[in-house]
């Protein structure tokens, strides 16, 4: 019992830091979890704008090479000249090889020459392509080709592009100067095409052919006729372009700051990086880049999220241990408050016990001699007043030493301190006598008590318990219940029990108040009862002292007054 | 030594005495020398012959009216740099750069797992800070080889002009171990940036860098090539490649060759060469002041009967002249006579066109050797120096050439180095720095 306030108290300490720490630390997790999830999109999207610069050298290329490609058809006369297109060869930059199909749906190959002789890079190119060649599924505009779908939904801007390679400036695209230049030498080598008649731009579009040299870009076109013409693109320098459009330096740094983009091929290994972040490890993001790079891919490196961490949980434990510590100190000085309050309630209730038990020995003494007094003075004839006065006095002392008795008993039950005497004692004469006692009280208040005994035997019970029981509930009805005529009293046996009613026709006990009656200090106070002294404990005893002996006080539902039947365990005669 | 039949073989000389004379008449001209190594051939059966293709520079006027020039430079910075190579390579390039003008366009690009443009493509004008910036540069790192030569490139394409020469100079002390690294895709970027007129010169520094990926990178796109063992050399390379820059007379030297009446192109020796049919096309970047570059054509040539005259193969050039700032066009023709005299054939050997064949030839072998040993057959190379030493000896004697002679010495030193495993590494990048040398005349 005495552990309880403290660990109260604790609990009013711990629940709400728990609480609060747990909520916090959720709060917490959730914000990592975000901040964690932008960052991912962030890095996405960084990541897609490489993507996209690396597209756009695409678009541009292809631009470039489908003018080129009408150069070439427009110098065709119908057939393409072999000569015309080996100077185009040996002239492009970005083109290491080329070839004609032709379109009349056997997809056969007009040059390199069938029948001619082949220079040794054109040979090796028919043994790397004619895989190729055989599958004219590949040259078809796919929707899925990211780069012929976005030519063919914005042709005019586009063509706009085509023509007129200065406009790229304008178009607010990243790219890199220097590409910007080299894009436009080699249209400037073609004064004459602007002058000459245009040729409606045919499908085109990328392959990504992997032969065993490794990844081979194909840009092909289809001219007027059906034939196609495909453009095999210099990878290493198409690499190196690309490379020329991704940052480098100071420039890369100041862009990603501690992080490394890097760009690797399909073999894993790394074409390009930059960015300030040298680490070695896992990638914290890949994106596999668009048609017709795509079994290439961008990473993303950096320092993991959790150094994050350390700095969160301080801003998060500092609070936490300060309200911990002030709930602490809050709950300590109620503690200490509460302990004062429990003392200075023990020192009264042990006031009241000494000055009851200082009482007792005197008003013992009170009664005894008035009692003596009354019974010397009974004999002799003597003054009626002289003996109403004694009559008085003797029954005042009694009630007083009741009421000493209860206080007393009340404090030995707090303490736990109370002890029955088991003796052998006959009860209904022990009910009668006490009834006896109450008769004259009771008459005056206009109660006649009527008492049937039911037991006539001996039995083994603390007698004083009962007296106290009984006149607690006899001076109740005194109280409570004067003018109600007839109270009524009965006794029998119930197996080891003996059992007590006790009715009385007064007003009864209403039904809100019928539990309440039992606790101790309470009063019942309606207006019947205004007036009307007492602790307001003697119910409760009555109650305990009847549970200590095994048994129990309750009220009985009735439908006249208030009906108390009283309980009590006894021993059997032989222990004795 | 002036026989009676001398008319025979002296025909196709006079003929190419004549196309020769207006051009030296014109002495600010590239001189196009066609020349046949047997001008006089066994009559009656097929056989093989050389023709020199020789490009003659003609004379700078003076280092002032020299053709302004394009350079980037490109420094490996990686961790293998520090130290004394670094500040060398630091100093090598500005002893390079104070000897350009304000003409002159340069850009510095340093590379290690990353690329810094440590100096982008501007004029050589405020010198100082340009020098501040290089010497800012410090060691560490990985070797990212490949986009550092692309960034050069792309500073040297922000001025690009046909009319500059323009160059990537690259120096690299280790291995390209970022990016692409096999000497054939060094080469395709070479070929590509050649067409643009960007040549690039490869210098490797120390012993560790990859001598096969450098000199493809600088043949495919007809730079110059140098190993450069100690540090210490650099500056002297370093003005060498740009003395070289700054004395290029004509550029983009393209040249075509038709083979005519049944003659077969076999190989052109030592060069990147195109041939389809009877046609054989290649690219000379540049051509130096007074210096002489050739290639060599091997033919096949049908048999003949003795007393007649075969036109063997016509010549075409086209370049650049940068003093004129404009396209030339030279041609000439390439004959032969047959006789059935052996005598005859002998006495009209023409030695120079013979020695220059010679010494591709053997070139070849070389060449040949260094890829046996590469795959283990360390007999089988040494072999094929011995037998290259042979017909050196034999040619050296015949034609008198201490050329040829000196030739054949290496041959055998080659030989002997060829088989031992010390310093086989040094050995390696010496022997490929000199066939690079060889068969592009590198002046230095």
């Amino acid at each position: 019992m005495t552990y309880r306030a403290p660990l109260l108290l604790m609990l009013l300490v711990l629940l709400p830091v728990l609480l609060l720490g747990w909520l916090g630390q959720r709060l917490q997790h959730n914000e990592q979890q975000l901040v964690g999830l932008q960052l991912q999109s962030l890095i996405e999207q960084q990541l897609q704008s490489v993507d996209q610069q690396l597209q756009t050298h695409f678009r541009q290329l292809e631009a470039v090479l489908a003018q080129q490609a009408q150069r070439l058809r427009r110098q065709a006369d119908p057939d393409y000249s072999s000569e015309a297109l080996r100077r185009f060869v040996k002239d492009s930059v970005y083109v290491e090889q080329l070839f004609v199909l032709d379109g009349d749906g056997t997809g056969e190959r007009l040059f390199p020459p069938r029948f001619d002789a082949l220079s040794q890079a054109e040979q090796r190119l028919v043994e790397q392509m004619q895989p190729l060649w055989q599958s004219p599924d590949l040259f078809r505009p796919a929707a899925a080709d990211p780069v012929t779908s976005l030519q063919q939904a914005v042709p005019p801007a586009e063509r706009r592009l085509i023509g007129d390679a200065s406009s790229y400036l304008a178009s607010g695209q990243l790219r890199a100067p220097s590409a910007q230049a080299e894009l436009a030498l080699d249209m400037a080598e073609s004064p004459e095409a602007k002058a000459e008649t245009a040729i409606p731009p045919g499908p085109s579009g990328w392959i990504a052919w992997h032969a065993n040299s490794g990844l081979m870009q194909v840009f092909w076109w289809r001219d007027d006729q059906g034939r196609t013409l495909g453009f095999v693109l210099n990878s290493a320098r198409l690499l190196s372009d690309l490379i020329n459009r991704l940052p480098e330096g100071e420039q890369g740094d100041a862009q990603l700051g501690n992080a490394e983009i890097r760009l690797l091929d399909s073999r894993g290994s790394t074409l390009y990086g930059w960015g300030e972040y040298r680490a070695q490890g896992k990638a914290l993001q890949v994106l596999g880049l668009s048609h017709p790079l795509g079994s290439w891919r961008l990473e993303f490196h950096g320092p993991a999220g959790s150094e994050a961490v350390a700095p969160g949980w301080l801003t998060l434990g500092v609070p936490l241990l300060l309200l911990a510590l002030g709930l602490s100190l809050l709950g300590y000085l109620l503690y200490r408050e509460h302990g004062r309050e429990l003392r200075l309630a023990r020192q009264r209730v042990n006031f009241v016990n000494q000055v009851s038990h200082e009482l007792k020995t005197p008003l013992t003494n009170v009664r005894l001699y008035a009692e003596m007094l009354q019974e010397r003075l009974a004999d002799d004839d003597q003054d009626k007043g002289v003996l109403r006065y004694l009559d008085v006095i003797t029954g005042e002392s009694q009630r007083l030493s009741r009421l000493i008795d209860n206080v007393l008993s009340f404090s030995r039950l707090q303490r736990k301190q109370l002890r029955l005497r088991y003796e052998s004692a006959d009860v209904d004469e022990q009910i009668g006598r006490i009834v006896q006692t109450f008769a004259p009280l009771l008459q005056q208040r206009g109660i006649e008590v009527q008492f049937s005994a039911g037991i006539g035997d001996k039995l083994r019970y603390d007698a004083g318990a009962l007296e106290q029981i009984l006149n607690n509930l006899l001076s109740n009805c005194e109280k409570y219940a004067a003018n109600s005529g007839v109270l009524q009293v009965t006794s029998w046996q119930q197996g080891t029990d003996l059992c007590i009613r006790v009715q009385d026709r007064g007003p009864g006990i209403e039904a809100p108040e019928q539990q309440r009656i039992f606790e101790p200090f309470y009063r019942s106070s309606n207006k019947l009862t205004d007036g009307v002294a007492g602790t307001g404990i003697g119910l409760g005893l009555a109650r305990e002292l009847a549970r200590a002996h095994g048994g129990d006080l309750s009220l009985e539902p009735g439908t006249v007054g208030a009906c108390f039947l009283i309980r009590l365990g006894t021993k059997s005669e032989e222990k004795s | 030594m002036h026989t009676g039949n001398l008319h025979h073989w002296l025909r196709p000389l006079l003929l190419l005495l004549l196309l020769w004379l207006p051009l030296s008449a014109q002495a600010r001209e590239v001189g196009l020398n066609l020349s046949l190594a047997t001008p006089v051939m066994d009559a009656g059966s097929t056989q093989t012959a050389f023709i020199k293709i020789a490009l003659q520079g003609f004379e700078q006027e003076s280092l002032a009216q020299r053709t302004p020039v394009n350079v980037a430079i490109v420094l490996d910075k990686s961790g293998s740099m520090s130290g004394e190579k670094i500040a060398n390579a630091r100093e090598a390039a500005i002893m390079a750069i104070e000897s350009l003008d304000a003409r002159d366009i340069v850009s510095v690009v340093s590379y290690d797992s990353r690329i810094q443009v440590v100096v982008p493509a501007t004029r050589v004008e405020d010198r100082e800070s340009i020098y501040r910036a290089i010497r800012r540069l410090g060691a560490g790192g990985n070797t990212a080889l490949f986009a550092g030569v692309s960034k050069g490139a792309r500073e040297v394409r922000k001025f690009l002009d046909r009319q500059r020469v323009n160059r990537v100079i690259l120096l690299s002390d280790g291995l390209a171990n970022v990016g692409p690294q096999s000497p054939h895709e060094l080469g395709r970027l070479g070929r590509s940036l050649a067409k643009e007129g960007i040549s690039v010169t490869t210098i490797g520094l120390g012993l560790g860098y990859n001598e096969d990926l450098m000199t493809q990178l600088a043949g495919f796109s007809d730079g110059n090539h140098a190993f450069v063992e100690n540090a210490a050399d650099l500056e002297r390379i370093f003005q060498y490649e740009f003395g070289d820059v700054m004395s290029v007379v004509a550029q983009d030297l393209s040249i075509e060759i038709r083979c005519l009446n049944g003659v077969r192109p076999l190989r052109l020796i030592g060069r990147d060469a195109e041939v389809i049919g009877d046609r054989v096309r290649t690219r000379l970047s540049s051509l130096y002041s007074e210096q002489e570059k050739f290639v060599i054509l091997e033919v096949e040539v049908p048999a003949h009967a003795a007393g007649s005259t075969l036109d063997l193969a016509e010549v075409q050039l086209d370049y650049n002249h940068l003093a004129l700032r404009e396209k030339r066009q030279l041609s000439g023709l390439v004959q032969a006579s047959f006789s059935a005299s052996e005598q005859e054939v002998q006495q009209a050997v023409d030695k120079p066109a013979l020695e220059a064949a010679v010494e591709q030839v053997a070139n070849e072998y070389s060449r040949q050797a260094l890829e046996r040993r590469d795959q283990g057959d360390i007999e089988g190379a040494r072999s094929i120096l011995q037998k290259s030493a042979k017909l050196l000896g034999a040619q050296a004697d015949t034609l008198s050439s201490p050329k040829l002679e000196a030739q054949e010495a290496e041959a055998l030193q080659d030989a002997d180095d060829i088989s031992s495993k010390d310093d086989w590494n040094r050995k390696r990048k010496e022997l490929r720095e000199r066939q690079y040398k060889r068969s592009t005349q590198q002046t230095y």
